[in-house]
C-alpha cells in the first residue's frame, strides 16, 4: 500500500529537494569543462579568501595534476605528473605577490626553465602556489595543502609584509564562510554565491580602500610589528616542522629591496628570516644581499613602477639565484646559471 | 539580542522548548522571565523602567475600572506617568535644546541642566501599549487585569517589545491569559513570516543600507541618479528593515501561539496617502487615530478641523519617531499630503475619473502609485538626512546631472538581486488578496502546490545564506 507524505512535511520536504537540487546542480555545472576555464578560474579560491574550499589545489586529468593558476599569471596552467616518478624533482613555491609575479612571469617557471636546460638527464617540476595579498598565516595554509603534493623542496617566498591583509582577509572570509551557522560552510551555493556577490558588490571595494591608511599606521607601531613578526615566525615554523615530518626540504627566498634601511619593516623581517633559517637550518636564497651587491643604478632597474614588486628582469635575477640554489640542494652538478 | 542573530535563535530555541513542556498555568510567568531576559540584553538597567511602569498602570487599571469619582484621575496619573517617562527619556534633550535657541533668539541667556540619558530601547512602544491599557479600562472596551503577570507580560511581551507592533489591550490580552494553542496553521504561517522576514531584514534592508549610507552621509554633492538611487535604496531599506522585524516578530509569536497585529500590508503598492497609512506601520496608525484623532475630534466638526486634526496627528506621530525636527518635517509632510488627498478626493476631477473605464482607470492608478511612491520618496529624506543642510543638499543634488556611472549600474543590479524577489512576493500576494479579502500572510503560497511552495521557500533560504549581510545589523525601528 502505497504511504502518503503527511501534509505538513510536504513543504518542508519539497524545499529541501530543491535546496539539494541547487547544491547538485551548482556542482556538476561548476566544472571547466562546463562553464569554461575563464569562468572556473574567475572566482578561483585564491581570490583572496582562503583556500578551504572543496576545490583542490591540484585536480587530476589523466595522466597530470592541473594546478590552479594564481592571480595576475600570465603563463599556461601549471601541471604536474600525477604519479611521481623516482627521478622527479619536484619544487612547490608559496608566498604573496613576490612569488605569484604581480602581472608579470614570476621567478618559479623562469627556474625551472633553467634547471631544466642546465640538468636535462633530470626529471623538474613546479608548482607556484602564490598569491598576491597572502601573509603568513594563509600561506601555511596554501602551504599544508601543497606539501600533499609530495614535493621535494618547499620554497617559501619570505615577503612578510601581508600580516595586516591576512588579519583582515581571515576576519572577512570567517564572515563570509559562516553561512548558516557554519552549517553550510562547505556548501558550494552558498561559498561561490558569497564570492560572486561580494566580488560583484560593495564588499572589496570598501576593503581595499579605507583601510590602506590604516595598514600604513599599524605598520609603524612597533607593538604591532612585533605581533605581526612573531605570527610570520610562528607560521612558519610550523611549515618547517610539517615539511620535515613530510622529507621535504625547505628553502626561503628572501626580499630584494632597493634600499635597506635599519629598524624598516622589510629589514626586521629579513633578519627574523635569518634568524629562522639558522635555527632550523633551512636554505637561505639571500636576494637582500644580492641586490645590494648590485650598483644603485643597476637595482632600480629591477622592479616595477611601485617600487617595490620586481619587474621581469628582477623576477629573471631571483630566477636564477634560486636555480642555483636548487641545484646544490638536489645535489646536481649541473654548472652554475647566467 | 536581534532577531538576525545566533544569540536570538538558541534563545528562542531555549524558550519555545520550556513554553511547550511547562504547564499552561506557569507560561505566561515563564514568558514574562523570557521576555524580561531579552530586554536585558540590550540593558537590564532599564528593566525598572518598564516593571514601573507596568506596576503603575496596573494599579491605574484597577482604580479605573472602580465605579467612583476618581477614575478620570487615576488615569491621568497613568498618561501623565508613561509621557513623563517617555517625555524625560527621549525629548528632554531636544525640547531644552530647543528652548535654549528659542530663548537665545530673543536674547534671552537660559542654562538648561545638560544629562547625559540613555534612551532606554523601544521605549515609545511599550509606554503606547501600556498607556493604551488604561484608556481601553477607563472606556470599558478592556476589562481590567488582575494577575500583574498578565499585565507585565501584556506590557514586554519580548516578540513586540521593542519595536512594535503596538498591540491593544482589548486584543492582546485576551490571547496571552488564553490557552495560546499552536496548531499546525499557526507553525506553517510562523514559518513563512519568519523566512520572509529575514529575507527582507537580511537580504533586502542590510544591503540598501550602505548604498543608502553612501548617499545620505556624502560630505558633498553627488550625481542626480545616485542620489535618486539612494533615496530609493533608504525606501527599499527602511520597509525592510522594518516590516522584515515585524513579520519575524509575528512569526515567532505564532510558534508560541499569539496571533499579533497584522502591521505591515505592502505599503507601496498603493496610490494615495490615506491608503499608505493603512497599510504602514498600521498599529501606530490605528492607535493614533483611535487615541489622538478621534479624541481631537476626528472628521467632526467640518473639513477645516479635520485638516487640523489630521496635521497635529501627523506631527505627533512623525515626533514620536524621534527628538528631532527632521521627523516632525517628515509627519508634517505626511499630514499635508492626507490634507490635500483629502481635498482633491472631493473634486470633481476625481469624481470625472472614478467615471472612466477600468482599463485607463487601471492605468491612471499606476500613474499614481509611482507619483505617490515618489512623494513618500521625498518624505523619506526628511527622515533619513541628519539635519536641513543634509536634506537640502541631496535636493540640488537630485537637480543635477542625471549621468550613469559604473556605480550607478552595480546599484541597480544589487536592488534588482534582493529588492526583486521581495518585490515580486509581495506583488504575487497583493494580487492574491485582491481576489480573495480575507487572505492573510502567506495565503498566496499556501494556494501553491506543494513543489512550487517548496521552491519558494528554498529560494528565500538560498537568498539568505548567499546575498544575506554577514554582520547582524540593528533594526532602524530600535532607536524609537
Amino acid at each position: 500500500m502505497r504511504r502518503k507524505i503527511p501534509a505538513w512535511l510536504r513543504t518542508p520536504a519539497w524545499t529541501a529537494l530543491w535546496l539539494v537540487l541547487l547544491e547538485a546542480t551548482t556542482r556538476a555545472v561548476w566544472q571547466p569543462g562546463v562553464i569554461g576555464e575563464a569562468m572556473y578560474r574567475r572566482v578561483s579560491p585564491s581570490f583572496g579568501y582562503g583556500y578551504d574550499f572543496h576545490r583542490p589545489l591540484c585536480e587530476p586529468r589523466g595522466e597530470e595534476l592541473v594546478c590552479i593558476p594564481t592571480q595576475y599569471r600570465p603563463h599556461a596552467p601549471q601541471t604536474l605528473a600525477a604519479n611521481k616518478t623516482p627521478d622527479t624533482f619536484r619544487i612547490v613555491t608559496v608566498g604573496g605577490s613576490h612569488a605569484a609575479g604581480h602581472r608579470t612571469m614570476p621567478y618559479t617557471p623562469l627556474a625551472l626553465v633553467d634547471l631544466r636546460e642546465r640538468c636535462p638527464e633530470r626529471h623538474w617540476e613546479a608548482a607556484n602556489f602564490g598569491v598576491p595579498g597572502y601573509g603568513s598565516s594563509r600561506i601555511l595554509l596554501v602551504g599544508r595543502e601543497a606539501l600533499e603534493l609530495a614535493p621535494d623542496l618547499l620554497v617559501i617566498d619570505f615577503d612578510g609584509s601581508n600580516e595586516y591583509e591576512d588579519s583582515r582577509d581571515l576576519a572577512y572570509r570567517e564572515q563570509l564562510h559562516q553561512g548558516i551557522w557554519g552549517a553550510l560552510f562547505r556548501s558550494h551555493v552558498v561559498v561561490l554565491g558569497r564570492k560572486f556577490f561580494s566580488a560583484e558588490f560593495s564588499k572589496p571595494a570598501k576593503l581595499h580602500k579605507a583601510p590602506r591608511r590604516e595598514e600604513v599606521t599599524l605598520t609603524n607601531e612597533p607593538e604591532v610589528r612585533q605581533r605581526w613578526n612573531a605570527d610570520v615566525a610562528a607560521n612558519y615554523e610550523e611549515l618547517i616542522r610539517l615539511a620535515g615530518e613530510r622529507g621535504t626540504q625547505v628553502m626561503f627566498v628572501g626580499l630584494g629591496m632597493r634600499n635597506r634601511r635599519r629598524n624598516a619593516a622589510y629589514e626586521e623581517r629579513h633578519q627574523l628570516m635569518l634568524s629562522l633559517a639558522a635555527k632550523h637550518g633551512v636554505h637561505v636564497v639571500d636576494m637582500a644581499k644580492v641586490f645590494q651587491e648590485l650598483p644603485a643604478k643597476e637595482r632600480i632597474r629591477l622592479f616595477r613602477r611601485d617600487k617595490h614588486h620586481y619587474n621581469i628582469r628582477g623576477h629573471r635575477l631571483v630566477a636564477g639565484e634560486v636555480a642555483d640554489a636548487v641545484l646544490e640542494l638536489a645535489g646536481e652538478d649541473c654548472g652554475t646559471a647566467m | 539580542m536581534l532577531f538576525n542573530s545566533t544569540t536570538f535563535w538558541v534563545f528562542f530555541a531555549v524558550v519555545g522548548v520550556c513554553f511547550h513542556l511547562a504547564p499552561r498555568r506557569v507560561r505566561n510567568l515563564l514568558l514574562l522571565v523570557a521576555s524580561y531576559t531579552f530586554y536585558g540584553f540590550w540593558d537590564w538597567r532599564f528593566l525598572g523602567l518598564i516593571a514601573l511602569s507596568t506596576a503603575i498602570d496596573f494599579a491605574c487599571g484597577l482604580a479605573v475600572a472602580r465605579p467612583s469619582s476618581h477614575r478620570k484621575r487615576w488615569l491621568m496619573v497613568s498618561i501623565l506617568t508613561n509621557l513623563g517617562v517617555l517625555g524625560f527619556f527621549k525629548y528632554y534633550g531636544f525640547f531644552a535644546d530647543t528652548l535654549q535657541l528659542l530663548a537665545l533668539k530673543l536674547g534671552v541667556s537660559l542654562s538648561m541642566p545638560v544629562l547625559e540619558i540613555a534612551l532606554p530601547v523601544g521605549i515609545s512602544f511599550y509606554t503606547f501599549q501600556s498607556m493604551g491599557y488604561t484608556i481601553d479600562v477607563y472606556r470599558g472596551t478592556a476589562k481590567p487585569v488582575t494577575r500583574f503577570v498578565d499585565l507585565a507580560l501584556y506590557v514586554a511581551y519580548f516578540p513586540q517589545l521593542v519595536a512594535g507592533p503596538i498591540e491593544r489591550s482589548s486584543r492582546l490580552l485576551p490571547l496571552l491569559m488564553g490557552d495560546k494553542r499552536v496548531d499546525l496553521d499557526k507553525v506553517r504561517r510562523g514559518a513563512w513570516l519568519v523566512v520572509f522576514g529575514l529575507t527582507k531584514k537580511v537580504v533586502l534592508a542590510d544591503n540598501m543600507a550602505p548604498v543608502a549610507d553612501a548617499v545620505f552621509n556624502a560630505p558633498g554633492p553627488v550625481d542626480g541618479l545616485t542620489t535618486l538611487l539612494g533615496i530609493y535604496a533608504f525606501a527599499l531599506q527602511i520597509y525592510g528593515d522594518f516590516s522584515g522585524y515585524t513579520d519575524i516578530a509575528r512569526g515567532v509569536s505564532l510558534w508560541l501561539g499569539i496571533d499579533l497585529i497584522l502591521n505591515f500590508r505592502r505599503p507601496y503598492f498603493c496610490a494615495s496617502p490615506k491608503a499608505f497609512w493603512q497599510r504602514w506601520h498600521i498599529s501606530l496608525s490605528q492607535w493614533l487615530r483611535d487615541y489622538l484623532y478621534i479624541p481631537l475630534g476626528g472628521n467632526r466638526g467640518g473639513p477645516i478641523r479635520t485638516q487640523r486634526n489630521l496635521m497635529l496627528t501627523m506631527l505627533l506621530g512623525g515626533l514620536w519617531h524621534g527628538a528631532s525636527w527632521m521627523f516632525v518635517i517628515w509627519g508634517g509632510l505626511h499630514g499635508l499630503y492626507l490634507v490635500l488627498y483629502l481635498l482633491a478626493s472631493r473634486s470633481l476631477v476625481v469624481r470625472a475619473v472614478r467615471g472612466l473605464a477600468a482599463p485607463v482607470r487601471g492605468l491612471l492608478t499606476v500613474v499614481a502609485g509611482v507619483f505617490w511612491f515618489h512623494l513618500v520618496c521625498l518624505a523619506w529624506v526628511f527622515f533619513r538626512a541628519p539635519d536641513l543642510a543634509a536634506a537640502g543638499r541631496l535636493g540640488r543634488s537630485l537637480l543635477g546631472p542625471l549621468s550613469v556611472s559604473d556605480g550607478d549600474a552595480k546599484t541597480l543590479s544589487l536592488m534588482a538581486l534582493c529588492a526583486g524577489p521581495v518585490l515580486l512576493l509581495d506583488y504575487c500576494a497583493e494580487v492574491y488578496e485582491r481576489h480573495h479579502p480575507q487572505a492573510r500572510d502567506d495565503a498566496f503560497v499556501r494556494a501553491l502546490a506543494p513543489p512550487w511552495r517548496g521552491l519558494v521557500f528554498a529560494v528565500l533560504i538560498a537568498l539568505l545564506a548567499v546575498a544575506g549581510a554577514p554582520e547582524g545589523a540593528e533594526f532602524i525601528y530600535f532607536q524609537f
